[in-house]
């Protein structure tokens, strides 16, 4: 007897134990910056009270994902930080848990309430107004105004309207600082290529489209190369091999394809309306044209098996192995990229837009999310935690307010300059880069010949993110890069980006906890209900007839897409108020 | 003399053979795939598909350069047997010394302890419970953290405990008799008893150590010297993905290095060869270890 009662008190004990992180932080979830008085209780304080003395030196800690860099490991050991740091007297301590763990080292800082003092929150599962629901971070509004004076200005100035629309919630907070602003546009990195050799070599050199244009266009355009291309490809005895590479799905979640149909595969926006895509016409007309390819074999036959494949890097074996006719394709690929002569294997790939549906619209979707829009404001962003001093936060947001100014923007997007002290940073010394990253302004400016894009040799190795610094928060620019781009990366950008990203919901937009939850669920459900039939209906195991699209359309409905529609419509109308 | 084999056991042996042959076969074609695969030309090899019989192209050994001129991958080997030693070594003593005390019958707080034991077999504290005992105890970001908390490990102390009971009384109450101690009968007159027993927890406790990268992950994100290898192997492996050299070339006119397309299978080789080597100096305590808890005649 005496033995039982004795296990079950170690027993009891351990399950007691089990529930030792269950307890809920007696934080108050206050949007003002707290700090310990000398007494020992905790006070608040509002921006207009709150104190920097400049002569302190600052320790602030950063949690922020890894990124390769070929140079350092840690991004404390970046030498625009380390610019930073002397500039402001301070010390940014970059906390970067290994590759692979970001999501689970983050849910686990929040689970354990170890918080740094400002925290990078690309790989939060939850929206920042829900980190500010659940008082883990603190509305950064009021400071802005005062420490942040440049910033404020950007964020008031007309053009900046959709990062201002998107930053601010109803009640006029702002939980965020964006890390992946631009002030102007990069040229899109993937979108669909075809091999041109391939009609070069079907035609005798004399490729003519139906639309009359020099490449592919209209879906008659890829029927036509299509059509050649499987002739092609039997022709050279091939077995497995594919003239269109699609995802698993069916779709591409980006948009692609679907936005020569006048289709988006999920939410998006119809002027002040946001709609559901696949409950549309048009999205049954994407799929009796897939269905119609399928059947001519002009898809790949296997394309529903490949679930592994991401969607920008397709069955490596065909796309590389000349096997493949038409796939979403990256810059790198483009012209002879592909080709190794040493083998007698040439290839010509070259980039063209989605094509269009003549027969049922004229101008397509402006419906593409993986070329995000510039605010990216509450995804790609600092958040400034309860952890945080009073003083700390009015120096990161100097330090912010910086980095939003002309000079804070170039030093941000390409490095130090010989002024800034290349010489004395040891990072730019070990590289050769004593003359500074670049020289001269606008008509003048000129890249060190080691960081020349995809030419110097720093570039070449991969090197050069080592020597900027645009993970901080502030303003990228891109136009000094984009002059060094080649002709056929801007072509291919132009027709990535042919129908524009109109349509596609503003990506700022945060929730509540409870919206974004119901979203998020919904988006499950009728997903992995699309994901079943899509294939189906492509392959043909399922016809495509008035009876099934109207089950189809009835059953993501049910399965949540209406009731995202109504959410979204919600946050939509007041963006548009605002 | 020589016993004439029967036919139907002609049969049987020709059968057996043919199936462990393949069987054999089919372990080994994994194995051979990637060491091929690591030694091919990079670009041959995003175009390939199925098993690589041969390396593509002329070998290179490119892949082993970019991984092992790695300066935290011999770091990584270092921490790793670190880790690896002293959690044999420690964690086997102390789990010899637990099963000894919990095969005792004369031990009066035998079963209670078992369920204690048992009851984390079956149920753990989680993640953020752990963490917390681990920083409340100052381990965050230092190598205890993988050298204290996971030492020892509780269905090992269970086969410990099989094997101590599976002895006869008569060894111990001989022992007894000629005046030795409790710490003389578990070292010099048990112990030796069920080495068996005390090589198969060894091997399983070095294996496991040697692939772990979890902990590491979770305990020690800032402390980089101090990760295992396998942690390192990891980040590597990610940072070479080959989407991300893709993309990484972000123009059409730059230059693709397909290099990183072998570190995948190099990582591969790099993190299992020595436990391979090792495998067959230890491969009949392995045999052991699956007959374990077997009925003895």
């Amino acid at each position: 007897m005496k033995k039982k009662l004795v296990a079950l008190v170690l027993a009891c004990t351990m399950i007691v134990s089990i529930f030792a992180g269950c307890g809920k932080s007696e934080d108050t979830g206050k949007a003002d910056v707290t700090t310990k008085a000398e007494d020992g209780t905790t006070v608040s304080k509002s921006a207009n009270e709150l104190v920097d003395d400049e002569n302190e030196n600052l320790d602030i800690t950063v949690w922020l994902y890894k990124d390769d860099y070929k140079v350092y490991d840690s991004y404390s050991e970046n030498p625009i930080v380390d610019y930073i740091n002397k500039k402001f007297n301070c010390k940014l301590d970059f906390q970067q848990p290994a590759m692979g763990s970001e999501k689970e080292q983050f849910s686990l800082m929040l689970g354990t309430g170890s918080y740094t003092d400002v925290m990078e929150v690309t790989f939060s599962t939850e929206g920042v107004a829900s980190l500010y629901e659940d008082g883990v971070i603190v509305d950064l509004a009021p400071y802005i105004e005062k420490y942040a004076p440049n910033y404020y200005a950007f964020l008031q100035a007309p053009e900046n309207e959709d990062v201002r629309k998107a930053l601010y919630d109803n009640e006029g907070r702002i939980f965020s600082i964006p890390s992946g602003l631009r002030k102007d546009e990069a040229y899109h990195w993937g979108g669909f290529v075809y091999r041109r050799d391939i009609l070069e070599t079907m035609t005798g050199g004399y490729v003519s489209f139906p639309s009359g244009n020099e490449e592919m266009t209209t879906v008659e355009d890829w029927e036509y190369a299509l059509s050649l291309m499987d002739l092609y490809f039997q022709a050279a005895g091939m077995t497995d091999y594919a003239d269109l590479i699609i995802p698993y799905n069916g779709y591409f979640q980006t948009g692609e394809l679907l936005n020569g149909f006048d289709a988006a595969p999920g939410i998006y926006v119809d002027g002040d309306t946001v709609k559901f895509g696949p409950a549309q016409d048009n999205f049954r007309n994407y799929l009796e044209k897939m269905h119609e390819w399928y059947e001519k074999g002009y898809i790949y036959k296997d394309f529903a098996s490949r679930t592994n494949d991401m969607f920008y890097l397709p069955n490596t074996a065909l796309t590389y192995g000349a096997a493949a006719g038409i796939w979403y394709g990256l810059t790198s690929q483009l012209g002879g990229a592909m080709s190794m002569p040493e083998y007698g294997l040439e290839m010509t790939v070259n980039a063209i837009p989605s094509p269009l549906d003549t027969a049922h619209t004229d101008k397509g979707m402006g419906f593409l999310s993986s070329d995000a829009d510039r605010a990216l404001a509450n995804t790609n962003a600092y958040v400034v935690t309860k952890a945080c001093s009073e003083a700390k936060l009015a120096r990161f947001l100097k330090i912010c307010d910086y980095l939003f100014t002309d000079e804070g923007m170039m030093l941000r997007s390409y490095g130090l300059t010989a002024e800034q002290g290349a010489a004395d940073n040891k990072v730019y010394v070990d590289a050769g880069l004593t003359e500074g990253a670049y020289t001269g302004i606008e008509d003048t400016f000129k890249f060190n010949d080691l960081l020349v894009p995809d030419k110097g040799q720093l570039s070449i190795d991969g090197k050069t993110n080592s020597f900027y610094g645009i993970r901080l928060p502030g303003l990228s620019l891109y136009k000094y890069n984009n002059a060094y781009a080649s002709e056929a990366s801007k072509k291919a950008s132009d027709e990535w980006r042919k129908y524009g990203k109109a349509n596609t919901y503003p990506s700022g937009v945060s929730m509540t906890a409870e919206d974004n939850d119901a979203v998020s669920s919904d988006y499950s459900n009728y997903t992995d209900y699309m994901d079943t039939m899509i294939p189906k209906f492509i392959m043909g195991y399922e016809e495509i007839n008035d009876t099934t699209w109207a089950n189809f359309v009835e059953r993501v409905n049910s399965l949540g897409a209406e009731n995202s529609v109504k959410i979204y419509q919600r946050y939509y109308d007041e963006y548009l108020a605002k | 003399m020589v016993e004439k084999l029967k036919p139907s056991r002609v049969v049987f042996n020709i059968l057996n053979y043919s199936f462990m042959i393949v069987f054999a076969f089919l372990c080994i074609i994994p194995i051979w795939h990637v060491t091929m695969a690591s030694l091919s030309n990079p670009r041959l090899l995003m175009s390939a598909s199925g098993i690589i019989w041969k390396p593509l192209g002329e070998v290179t050994f490119d892949g082993y350069k970019l991984v092992l001129q790695t300066a935290s991958v011999l770091k990584g080997y270092g921490n790793t047997i670190i880790y690896v030693v002293w959690n044999t070594v420690v964690g086997t003593l102390i789990t010899v010394i637990a099963g000894y005390l919990v095969s005792r019958k004369s031990f009066k707080l035998k079963n209670p302890l078992m369920i204690f034991i048992l009851f984390t077999m079956m149920f753990s504290g989680g993640l953020i419970p752990s963490y917390q005992v681990n920083r409340a105890l100052g381990l965050i970001n230092s190598r205890w953290a993988l050298m204290i908390p996971g030492i020892i490990n509780a269905f090992y102390i269970t086969m410990m405990k099989s094997g101590f009971e599976q002895l006869p009384d008569s060894y111990e109450e001989s022992a007894k008799l000629d005046g030795a101690g409790p710490m003389t009968i578990m070292f010099k007159i048990l112990a030796p008893l069920v080495k068996a027993n005390i090589a198969v927890i060894a091997m399983f406790t070095v294996v496991m150590h040697w692939n772990s990268w979890y902990p590491a992950s979770i305990y020690l994100p800032a402390a980089r010297d101090a990760w295992p290898l396998q942690l390192i192997m990891r980040e590597l492996l990610i940072k070479n993905d080959t989407a991300t050299v893709l993309i990484a070339t972000g123009d059409a006119s730059g230059v693709v290095n397909y290099t990183a397309n072998l570190v995948k299978y190099c990582v591969v080789i790099v993190g299992t060869l020595p436990v391979l080597m090792a495998y067959p100096f230890a491969q009949k305590y392995f045999v052991t270890g699956v007959t374990l808890g077997g009925v003895k005649g």
